[in-house]
């Protein structure tokens, strides 16, 4: 994992020098340099011997602490774009990497006619219209910053995509593709822990294999009729984390996990009724290597979706609520297959999420609470956070990331023992 | 017949005639001033929302708490109008501070229902729709709301001419306006001092129930732009906090190179060349 790590950001820093190289020259803006430098600690509230391999426990008392730079140059031009974006890290306390720089953005657009532009390199994407919930947008996320006080943006991974949009008025196209497939960032098992098989085991004693070579496909058609909006999302790739496991005779790991094909398609509305502004999303995934629902090893098919609704309270407050619903298909097959030891899951998993907004003193302190409640797993998850701007340059956030669960393999379950607060100072310029 | 010509007849009918010509002589100079005021009110609205057929500027503003701490956004706006005191679409791209820089966000205003926003955050690729059935939040922290800046219909409120004054230098007449449904605002009442030349709210003033002036809103600077005059520099003051914000429009055009259809998805996206250099 470490290696492939490495191995991506190398690939992302070639591929941003040569879109540095290749930029197009002509009459352009000035180019607009811009970052931040912050300071982030995260320190735990309860302590984790997961975090122990046997020899050493990793660091318990801060799953984060470290110094970070953004550095961005963007240059605008009459037909296109130019973006590259660096994170400079330096970790305070041990980690393996004490020093790290990580190639955040590196994108080229541009507008081939007025109505279709193109964007290519490394670069974030995000559609669909859940908060927090995601089941059309498979694009690449990173739950561990999510869980380690990181700002909410580091919640997205850039991946290599070449991505084209048509835009016309009532419609819009977008097709993404990606030459190899970047998977969601769970957890390297140091900063935080994670049971990823549901079986007890530590994240040392199981083998992820990533599939590098494989390309992803994703599209999205969009529209709107009156007030309302909809949208329709197709995906073709890998399921964004490791849903099956295979039985490898000589592996020395406990259990080798890798990432099975999907195929997925959705869609969405989100319309205003009244003062509420609703939305509702669905997807069916069709898990290619276990279309039937034979092997109990490797995830089954589902249906997922959501309705949710947001509301403004007036005096700057604002709330939402979210209904998520996964069910799984082929239940019977995969009851009767599941061996011992390994968790069973319900046919149908639903999850409650809420949040609480409040802007107050010019909106420079902003108050915000989130919680996910998982209804049939009995888990959950409460992201409280305060943030302040000082000054135009300086903001301060204080936060929590409280995660729990009655059993160590559900959605946040998984997750346990790794509560922590956090907290951020940031310059940005 | 005969009865009906009779005095006695007569008599009740000349009575409610005469009592109806002296409620209309006493009401009618009422009557005209306020539709005269709505009228004029309705020349100031569009006027200062509805000039041209759109446009676009730059815009500093300039955030005080009255204690010496400022705090400053700079955004490029831009709008095209849908039809004159009806719809709008407005554009706004951030350029500072620094860590709104590349959000944008587009408000299609509705003159009869809730307006529909979008935000973009650039770092999340994220186009967010928002809750936007009130008009009287903060513009972006600042001391206009949401409606100080796309406006608020005059039919929503009665208006009655108070006379002559001046504001600026400048010859106004003053209108006090009440909203019809308290419900729809935050003053009891309000007294707009409207320029007699450009029909610019030179001045507003602001009261609460208890007669309290709230909020103060001058125009400090107007400017002629290809013919039309254009407020460049407001300001807009809470008394009760001291907090003040201050805005100066630069690069005003109302040529607009935006059509009212494309204030989507793309606009928020790519921002027009124009407001990146």
């Amino acid at each position: 994992m470490r290696q492939a790590r490495s191995w991506n950001r190398l690939c992302g820093l070639a591929l941003g020098l040569t879109l540095l190289c290749l930029h197009p020259t002509g009459a352009s803006s000035q180019p607009i340099f811009s970052g931040y430098v912050e300071a982030v600690q995260a320190m735990r509230v309860e302590q984790n011997v997961a975090l122990y391999d046997g020899t050493n426990f990793f660091d318990r008392e801060f799953p984060r602490s470290e110094m970070r730079s953004q550095l961005s140059l963007w240059e605008s031009k009459d037909r296109g774009d130019f973006f590259i974006s660096l994170d400079l890290r330096r970790d305070v306390r041990q980690y393996h990497q004490l020093t790290s720089v990580d190639l955040r953005e590196a994108y080229i657009g541009v507008g081939i006619t007025k109505r279709l532009d193109l964007k290519v390199g490394r670069q974030v994407a995000t559609w669909g219209t859940g908060d927090f919930i995601f089941v059309n947008d498979l694009f690449a996320k990173d739950w561990e910053a999510f869980f380690t006080g990181l700002d909410d943006a580091y919640l997205k991974l850039p991946q290599e995509l070449v991505r084209i949009t048509l835009s016309e008025p009532k419609l819009t196209i977008d097709a993404a593709l990606s030459p190899r497939a970047t998977q969601d960032h769970l957890s390297d098992g140091e900063r935080i822990s994670i049971d990823y098989t549901g079986t007890g085991a530590s994240r040392q004693e199981v083998s992820i294999a990533p599939p590098y070579r494989s390309p992803q496909a994703f599209a999205r058609v969009a529209g709107s009729a009156g007030v309302s909006e909809w949208a329709f999302y197709g995906y073709w790739g890998h399921w964004p984390v490791p849903k099956g496991a295979r039985e490898e005779s000589n592996s020395p790991y406990f259990l080798d996990l890798y990432y099975p094909e999907l195929a997925a398609v959705g869609a969405s509305v989100r319309f205003p009724l009244g003062p509420y502004l609703n939305h509702a999303e669905f997807a069916y995934y069709a898990s290619l290597d276990d279309p039937r629902g034979a092997d109990p090893l490797i995830a089954n098919s589902q249906i997922r979706g959501f309705v949710g609704t947001e509301k403004s309270l007036g005096h700057e407050w604002t709330v939402g609520a979210q209904y998520y619903a996964e069910w799984m298909l082929d239940y019977d097959l995969y009851r009767t297959g599941i061996p011992a030891g390994f968790p069973v899951f319900n046919e149908l998993r639903s999850t409650v999420t809420l949040r609480v907004e409040k802007l107050a003193a010019h909106q420079n302190l902003h108050l915000s609470a989130f919680g996910f409640w998982g209804i049939t797993d009995q888990d959950y998850h409460l992201r409280p956070a305060i943030s302040y701007k000082i000054t135009d340059a300086v903001g301060w956030t204080v936060g929590a990331s409280v995660v729990g669960g009655n059993k160590p393999y559900t959605t946040f379950g998984q997750f346990r023992h790794n509560s922590n607060v956090f907290t951020r100072l940031r310059y940005s310029f | 017949m005969l009865r009906e010509l009779s005095p006695f007849n007569r008599r009740p009918c000349v009575l409610v005639w005469s009592i109806v010509a002296a409620v209309m002589i006493l009401r009618c100079p009422t009557a005209l001033s306020q539709t005269a005021a709505l009228g004029l009110m309705n020349q100031s609205h569009l006027a200062y929302y509805y000039a041209g057929d759109g446009g676009h500027a730059r815009v500093n503003m300039i955030l005080s708490d009255g204690r010496g701490r400022t705090q400053t956004r700079e955004f490029w706006i831009a709008r095209r109008d849908i039809a004159d005191m009806g719809d709008q679409n407005y554009y706004t791209y951030f350029l500072k501070p620094a860590d709104v820089a590349r959000t944008a966000l587009v408000i299609h205003k509705k003159a009869q229902a809730n307006d529909d926003r979008w935000l973009y955050v650039p770092a999340l690729d994220l186009v967010k729709r928002i809750a936007a059935d009130d008009r009287r939040a903060s513009f972006v922290g600042s001391d206009f709301t949401y409606e100080d800046i796309s406006g608020r219909l005059p039919s929503l409120d009665k208006h009655e001419a108070i006379g002559p004054d001046s504001a600026l230098g400048r010859a106004a007449t003053k209108v006090k306006s009440t909203p019809v449904n308290p419900k729809t605002a935050d003053y009891a009442w309000r007294v707009t001092w409207v320029d007699v030349d450009s029909k610019l709210p030179l001045r507003e003033e602001y009261y609460d129930a208890r007669g309290t002036l709230q909020r103060r809103f001058e125009i400090t600077k107007i400017e002629t732009i290809e013919g039309i005059p254009t407020a460049t520099e407001r300001t807009m003051t809470n008394l009760q906090s001291g907090h003040s914000t201050t805005i100066r429009f630069t690069d005003v055009t109302y040529k607009p190179d935006l059509k009212a259809e494309d204030f989507n998805e793309r606009l928020l996206k790519n921002p027009p060349a124009a407001f990146t250099r």
